[in-house]
């Protein structure tokens, strides 16, 4: 590459150091300190905070959010595969626009989706008061609060992420190969299995990481769907950076970051091309 | 020459858009035949060949394999295998996994009868343990079948020089070498007939001509019917037993390389197979032709006394001569240095004529120009040109 290039990433370089790396080397020394919030004129190195590994809330709030992500990433990846493949064959002539129509509700701020998705999921809710206008008289199910709700609230969130990575991976696969099965002698069902699909295995790693991860660390969609009756890993460390524990907050997010850069190491061991999109 | 035909086009029309591709197409394919279909882009050639190896059904006509009509039978179900253009290998998998790819994945029924039943059978009583009975499994049926298909796998990377690559994923591997690997996929299948479709085309020219020379020694030692599809002629004449020259979606001419070369049919194939110079004359009788008050000698055409003609000669026939030892007398206009010839471009009044000679001739001298009788072919005229 040339130098003319490699100047051109100093900004982003810049910008990586400031708002990554420094924030993470800071909330690496928070975890081994004892202070009140950022004030470091009382601080004190100490151990102490590994002891909130010991409390069976830190522990069922963490397994929480790994059953939690594990179950929304593989019905995302079920679903997000019947769909990207369907519009991977369809004959749309404009499948980017079925793609944007995807993708459109990302366009508006997630607290206002999750919100309003919470209020459908109450006994009365505006379907409901429409439909006893014309005369209809039920009850809607009252979902807030259950771990169903936590579970649709987290697929209607990151589904678009996979499907949009599968069908990145399937536009991919080159029409010949197909041919080539067919030529070879394989039906289109085995044709899918044996070609098809393991070429689109890659998207489907890809966008796991992109479901997997935001479940994993996110608070706002457990808090308001959950109503505060399943905790997850995310609203734990929200609730001690509000009450100003910056240190097991730190040392909590901390130990998460290391699993997902562990996490996403392994999937790199193991897609030896490299060429998911991470 | 009693050949058998092993698959027949019967007026064979298709079409895009409105747009006629291939227009009443009619040919007979022999076996153990290495046919060429050559022509300009956009001739058609390709969309015929992706009409027999099922990638497309035809509008009209009818495809004959065996005397069975295939039209509607899908790509997978033809005992025909493809070599493609831009290879098509399965990236997620290495190169013997790529050949064993379509034996592996056919049918247990096709795998049996391939190897044959009997054989099998006697292989997994061969290969059990003294004093196992009873009835043979599937299981192990497949086990030996397993083997034997890695075997062939084996044998055909080898006929195509790839020994020892069985390992190598296929970004490992060079433009020809990947080639190679289509090949071997196709062939292992032990296909009726075998469709290359431009296979050559993305190689550099030494390689293409090593390939050349391996395509028809493989054909000759599988005896199977390859046919091939082309738009270097070079590379037609080299391989091929019968060139079908198409253009506009019509068959152009039918026939050995030799047969095309030396008397094309029509202008189009006098100028697309090699150089030619032609100019426009007058059958005078039996042997002679007349080009503007000149009179040359011909063999073997009879057309009728004073009908007009085309006279074709190639560049390489002509002989130079001293200027008063000829009627046909030019004046040499530029002279090129080929490498193993002079290219000489000379006018006998406003006719352009190629020559090609192993002499150097100076812009400005009139030479000589003969043709010996044999070397003269004719052509009718066209009325519609």
């Amino acid at each position: 590459m040339s130098r003319y290039f490699k100047k051109l990433g100093i900004p982003y370089l810049v910008w990586l150091f400031l708002l990554a790396i420094v924030p993470a080397i800071i909330m690496v020394v928070l975890s081994f300190l004892d202070c009140e919030g950022t004030d470091f004129s009382s601080a004190s190195l100490t151990l102490v905070n590994f002891a909130q590994f010991g409390y069976s809330s830190t522990l069922i709030a963490f397994l929480n959010s790994l059953l939690y992500s594990s179950i929304t990433t593989l019905i995302c990846a079920v679903i997000g595969y019947i769909v990207a493949y369907a519009i991977f064959r369809s004959h749309f002539k404009n499948k980017f626009l079925i793609l944007t129509l995807l993708i459109l509700p990302m366009w508006s701020n997630i607290l206002l989706r999750v919100n309003a998705l919470k209020s459908v999921m109450e006994p009365h809710n505006i379907i409901v008061s429409l439909l006893n206008k014309m005369g209809i008289n039920i009850l809607g199910p009252s979902l807030a609060g259950t771990p169903l709700a936590i579970i649709i609230g987290l697929i209607a969130t990151y589904l678009p992420f996979m499907i949009l990575s599968i069908y990145t991976a399937l536009e991919k696969i080159e029409y010949s190969l197909e041919e080539a099965a067919l030529d070879l002698g394989l039906t289109d069902f085995k044709k899918f299995w044996k070609v098809v699909f393991p070429l689109s295995f890659k998207g489907i790693v890809t966008g796991s990481i992109m479901v997997f991860l935001p479940c994993m660390s996110g608070f706002a969609i457990p808090e308001i769907l959950g109503q505060g009756n399943i905790v997850l890993i995310g609203n734990v460390i929200d609730m001690l950076f509000r009450n100003m524990n910056y240190n097991v907050g730190a040392l909590l997010s901390v130990v998460i970051l290391a699993l997902i850069i562990g996490a996403i190491a392994l999937v790199n061991k193991v897609d030896k091309e490299g060429d998911t999109l991470i | 020459m009693n050949k058998k035909v092993i698959i027949e086009l019967q007026d064979i029309v298709k079409s895009y858009d409105d747009e006629v591709i291939v227009n009443h197409l009619n040919l007979q394919i022999y076996e153990n035949e290495f046919l060429t279909l050559l022509g300009p882009s956009g001739c058609g050639k390709t969309t015929t060949l992706r009409m027999i190896g099922g990638f497309e059904t035809p509008d009209e006509g009818r495809i004959i394999l065996n005397d069975k009509i295939i039209n509607d039978i899908p790509a997978y179900a033809r005992p025909i295998n493809t070599v493609f253009q831009k290879y098509a290998l399965f990236p997620h998998l290495n190169v013997l996994e790529n050949v064993v790819f379509g034996l592996k994945n056919s049918s247990y029924e096709r795998k049996v009868s391939l190897y044959g039943k009997e054989k099998l059978e006697e292989e997994v009583l061969r290969n059990r343990k003294a004093g196992k009975k009873g009835k043979i499994t599937r299981f192990e049926m497949n086990k030996v079948i397993k083997e034997k298909i890695y075997e062939d796998a084996k044998k055909a990377l080898e006929l195509v020089n790839l020994k020892g690559y069985e390992e190598r994923n296929i970004d490992q591997l060079s433009g020809g070498q990947q080639q190679r690997v289509g090949i071997a996929r196709a062939i292992v299948n032990k296909p009726k007939i075998l469709l290359l479709d431009e296979p050559l085309s993305a190689l550099d020219l030494k390689l293409r001509q090593n390939m050349q020379y391996e395509l028809k020694e493989m054909q000759r030692k599988l005896g199977i019917t390859f046919i091939f599809v082309t738009h270097d002629q070079e590379e037609a004449m080299t391989m091929s037993d019968r060139i079908v020259v198409m253009q506009g979606g019509v068959i152009q001419q039918l026939g050995t390389p030799k047969e095309i070369y030396n008397e094309p049919k029509n202008r189009f194939i006098a100028n697309f197979i090699g150089e030619s110079n032609i100019f426009r004359g007058v059958y005078v009788k039996k042997d002679t032709i007349k080009f503007d008050d000149i009179e040359m000698n011909c063999v073997n055409y009879v057309y009728e006394d004073g009908e007009e003609c085309d006279i074709v000669i190639r560049p390489e026939d002509f002989d130079i001569v001293d200027a008063s030892k000829s009627n046909l007398k030019a004046e040499v206009r530029t002279c090129i240095f080929k490498g193993v010839h002079y290219e000489i471009c000379a006018y006998y009044k406003e006719q352009e004529i190629v020559i090609h000679s192993y002499e150097e001739v100076k812009p400005g001298d009139i030479i000589g120009l003969k043709v010996d009788p044999y070397e003269v072919s004719l052509m009718r005229v066209n009325k519609d040109e």
